[in-house]
């Protein structure tokens, strides 16, 4: 791979840190090959169908493979456990369960031929985008939103959240949610808790070095 | 509070009231099933029978539900068993996604009383409850019906609910929930003389944890040091680059070749998933080819199951051909016996091929587990396939007495006779109508044996070809073809089959026989495990290592944990010399709770379970002696091979004396009246059941 084409990669991550979707033409405009497709443990088809799901965060590349997650949703407890204290699967900072029974939150019409357990097992989790320009971070009234300095994710500041809820609904995956307890915003951090949790990696955090060498390959 | 929620609902159909309270006066019972009994014991009366509106349904998870430990999602279930002699009490146990939605809508338990004048359905979000008419759903069958009301409530809607079966008040019907996972036991004919069809539930709520730190801790552990495969099988079918052991009748089929054929964009191989490696725990139980044959593999979409459970025993298949042919929904998941035990013994003779030579008997095993499931109709552990199966052989002898011609020849026999396998369909459907004398084949096997005395006698119930552990009418289920009389054992405490795991998951861990035997003698000492089919008389290490089979049980179904794969007896790793932690499940309960539980706390709590079980059921039977009317086991059990005496190696057939030799030895252990089986006052009390001691006292049925 060529310094630039590595340096698309880096750039796109860093400067705009955008969704980046897996898709039959590549990754953020590099082509993918085996390596990454072995890295990333999906195949090539299931990349062309839009099955892979991969979120760029400062250090490293989340990947969703929908033909890998059983619904067994050990990801939201793992995830309230760790970041909470407790466990609350609808407090989570990444969504399964709404989906878990049709592949969706919405009963499909044909839902026997749809997604999830009255389906045809078509799932998987929805997770924070840590977005390049985040609707989470620009309703907050609070300005309570922010980059940490050294994750780069965007996390919540509790002081000075008011657990108003605004970033919630401003989300397009409605992803933060407002603890009823502590009337503070969660919001994903990037822990890892879930995918290190996955009992079948359809969660899986790759860090940045090896998928530009996996693209090197 | 922390692991519980302190609350539980009552539903009451016949006010139209519901009302919260407190379930703190019940953990002394741990929860689940032992909230469930207690409740039970406290407010259904002896004698009420199953579909009387005085009788009642608790739902009941622990304390450990909802907390995250792996396999903590199964549902207790307990009511009036209506297909076993007595209708004593009975617990079912349901896997899927119940449970943790009762803790997170904030309930340790429901309780469902009273009767609907109509159809109606119960919605549960959180603190709002409320009962809903059902009249457009009654008739539909389980996965239409779980549609229509997520359709209304939520697509992410936990629903429970019974099809045609439960409605037409067939004894063994089923409720279902999430597709295939199921609670038996004739449930499903309690909802249905309910008038209600469905429970569904969606919780937004905390359950509360003591030390989440080491709840994690503890799920590394588990995950990573302990915990095999299904059924907790410690030993991969294929030897992986890391391991010491292969047994090729283990249900760790995962390893390198073997896929899930079907999954979107391309097979999925399950590769090695060695001990320590969380991300690949999930590929260890490829049970589509375990349950169905290699033929499964190219129809494996992937491996579902329960919340919180990492094992994943559903096989989640996808056979468009299938539905292309016969209309049967081409996607379903189920797992062990239901996966196929129409397809067994003789009701189809040949099968028709459906989309390559040979397919025919998957396919009719398939077409009829999602039909059954549909159906919301109960297999009882293959008993409802063997009763139909006893009707039918010899030319269909016996139905032709009991079915008015009419209704006789109204089967579809041209079907059967050429192998087509939707005979299975209409078979099926047949049955679950309650019209007609055919669906009295699905009473349950005592009520059969009493329906139809004069053509049966006893032999019915005691042949080998139905496989009851007793004319009581349960399914023997790891019963003396695991560990001889200890098996047996735990089956004879319940009022249907027996589901306990403790033990096959130890004889079937796949590790070798002397390895197994070092591990085991050490805990219950010397003789407590014999080798298969290489039997010896009863001894008291057998006797403990029953009553641990038991009450370890008890402690999952209560607290909540999978006894499918728990405890954790064994384990993987060879640096643990694969000893694994019978501690964990008090760790879990400490870290879940804050409350100082150890190993003898729990148990002395789960034997508290059962000593009010077993006087519930002395109360149902009306007498104390429950060695001659409720511990019986069927003749086939001392009868087999009789070309062989017992003890001999190559049979796992009993002795009559020595069995009667197993009684004693396991009332002693538990503190039963050692010549009839029934717990003593004195044991009762030691246990803080005084008020059920009065009781029995009272009625006379407590040991001289």
């Amino acid at each position: 791979m060529s310094d630039e084409k590595k340096l698309g990669i880096l750039e796109k991550e860093y400067s705009r840190r955008q969704f980046l979707k897996l898709s039959g033409k590549g990754l953020a405009g590099i082509p993918i090959t085996a390596a990454m497709l072995t890295l990333f443990g999906c195949t090539q088809q299931q990349v062309e169908d839009g099955k892979v799901e991969a979120i760029a965060t400062p250090t490293s590349l989340l990947v969703v493979n929908r033909a890998k997650c059983t619904g067994c949703q050990r990801c939201e407890t793992n995830c309230t456990l760790t970041n909470d204290g407790k466990a609350q699967p609808w407090l989570s900072r990444l969504h399964v369960r709404d989906s878990v029974v049709f592949g969706a939150t919405e009963v499909p019409a044909d839902y026997m031929h749809g997604g999830g357990f009255l389906g045809e097992w078509d799932m998987g989790p929805e997770t924070c985008k840590q977005c390049a320009d985040p609707k989470c971070m620009s309703a907050c009234p609070a300005s309570a939103i922010a980059p940490d300095p050294n994750t780069g994710a965007r996390v919540v500041d509790t002081e000075k959240c008011i657990g108003c809820g605004a970033c919630e609904a401003a989300c397009p995956w409605h992803m933060p949610k407002v603890d009823p307890d502590t009337k503070k915003s969660t919001k994903c951090i990037t822990c890892g808790a879930c995918a290190a949790g996955c009992p079948t990696g359809a969660l899986s955090v790759i860090p940045w070095e090896d998928v530009v060498a996996a693209a090197n390959a | 509070m922390n692991g519980w929620t302190g609350k539980m609902l009552r539903v009451n159909l016949t006010t139209g009231s519901t009302s919260v309270e407190s379930s703190e006066k019940y953990f002394d019972y741990i929860g689940g099933k032992g909230m469930a009994n207690r409740i039970l014991y406290d407010e259904v009366p002896a004698g009420t029978k199953p579909l009387d509106e005085a009788s009642k349904v608790i739902f009941a998870a622990g304390p450990n539900c909802g907390g995250s430990a792996p396999c903590s999602s199964r549902t207790t279930m307990s009511f009036l068993s209506t297909f076993t002699k007595y209708n004593a009490i009975c617990d079912a146990h349901m896997g899927g996604d119940t449970a943790i939605m009762m803790k997170y809508a904030g309930y340790d338990a429901i309780i469902i009383e009273g009767k609907s004048a109509k159809p109606v359905y119960i919605a549960i979000k959180d603190d709002n409850v409320e009962i809903k008419d059902a009249a457009s759903l009654w008739g539909k069958m389980t996965m239409d019906t779980v549609a229509e009301i997520c359709k209304v409530e939520g697509a992410g809607t936990n629903v429970v609910t019974i099809g045609p079966a439960g409605e037409n008040l067939i004894p063994l019907a089923n409720v279902l929930n999430n597709g295939g996972h199921s609670g038996g036991g004739g449930i499903g004919a309690i909802f249905g003389s309910k008038n209600l069809k469905a429970l569904a539930i969606y919780g937004t709520k905390a359950v509360y944890v003591a030390d989440s730190a080491k709840i994690l801790e503890l799920n590394k552990y588990v995950l990573e040091d302990l915990m095999g495969s299904n059924n907790n099988h410690v030993v991969p079918t294929v030897a992986q680059s890391w391991s010491e052991y292969e047994n090729a009748s283990t249900r760790w089929t995962g390893h390198p070749g073997l896929t899930w054929g079907a999954a979107e964009g391309g097979p999925i191989d399950t590769g090695e998933s060695p001990p320590g490696e969380i991300t690949k725990f999930g590929y260890r139980c490829q049970k589509a080819v375990f349950d169905w044959g290699d033929i499964a593999e190219k129809y494996t979409v992937k491996m579902t199951g329960c919340a919180t459970c990492p094992v994943r025993c559903y096989a989640s298949l996808r056979v468009p051909e299938l539905e292309a042919k016969t209309g049967v929904k081409a996607a379903h998941a189920n797992t062990c016996l239901a996966n196929g035990v129409y397809a067994r013994n003789n009701l189809l003779p040949t099968f028709q091929d459906v989309a390559e030579p040979g397919d025919g008997k998957f396919m009719a095993g398939y077409l009829a587990t999602t039909v059954a499931d549909d159906l919301g109709l109960w297999d009882n552990y293959g008993e409802l396939n063997a009763t139909l199966n006893y009707f039918v052989k010899d030319d269909c002898a016996l139905l032709k007495q009991i079915l008015p011609p009419a209704e006789f020849d109204s089967i579809p026999w041209d079907k059967r006779e050429a192998g087509d396998i939707t005979f299975l369909k209409d078979l099926l459907e047949a049955v679950a109508s309650g019209k007609g004398e055919l669906s009295h084949l699905a009473d349950g096997a005592y009520f059969v044996s009493e329906r139809y005395k004069s053509l049966l006698g006893d032999e019915f119930l005691h042949s080998s070809a139905m496989g009851l552990w007793g004319p009581l009418g349960g399914k023997r289920h790891h019963g003396n073809e695991c560990a001889a009389q200890v098996g047996l054992l735990t089956n004879i405490i319940y009022n249907r089959d027996g589901m306990c795991h403790t033990i096959v998951n130890i004889t079937g861990s796949g590790l070798p026989y002397d390895l197994q035997k070092s591990i085991i003698e050490e805990i219950f000492g010397a003789g407590a495990l014999d080798k298969p089919k290489a039997y010896t008389p009863m001894n008291e290490s057998k006797a403990k290592f029953a009553k641990f089979g038991v009450i370890r049980q008890v402690i999952h179904d209560s607290m909540t944990l999978c006894n499918w794969v728990w405890p954790m007896t064994f384990s993987p790793r060879k640096d643990r010399g694969y000893k694994g932690d019978l501690s964990v499940e008090a760790q879990y309960m400490a870290a879940i709770t804050g409350q100082a539980w150890t190993e003898e706390s729990l148990n002395e709590a789960a034997e508290r379970v059962i000593q009010l079980q077993r006087a519930m059921t002395v109360e149902a039977v009306g007498s104390t002696d429950m060695r001659n009317l409720h511990d019986v086991v069927s003749n086939f059990i001392f009868d087999i091979d009789p070309d062989k005496k017992a003890f001999e190696e190559g049979t796992v057939k009993l002795d009559r004396d020595d069995w009667q030799t197993a009684l004693t030895m396991f009332y002693k252990e538990f503190g039963w009246d050692e010549t009839t089986g029934a717990p003593t006052r004195a044991t009762l009390e030691k246990f803080g059941l005084k008020d059920v001691a009065d009781a029995l006292d009272a009625k006379g049925l407590l040991p001289a």
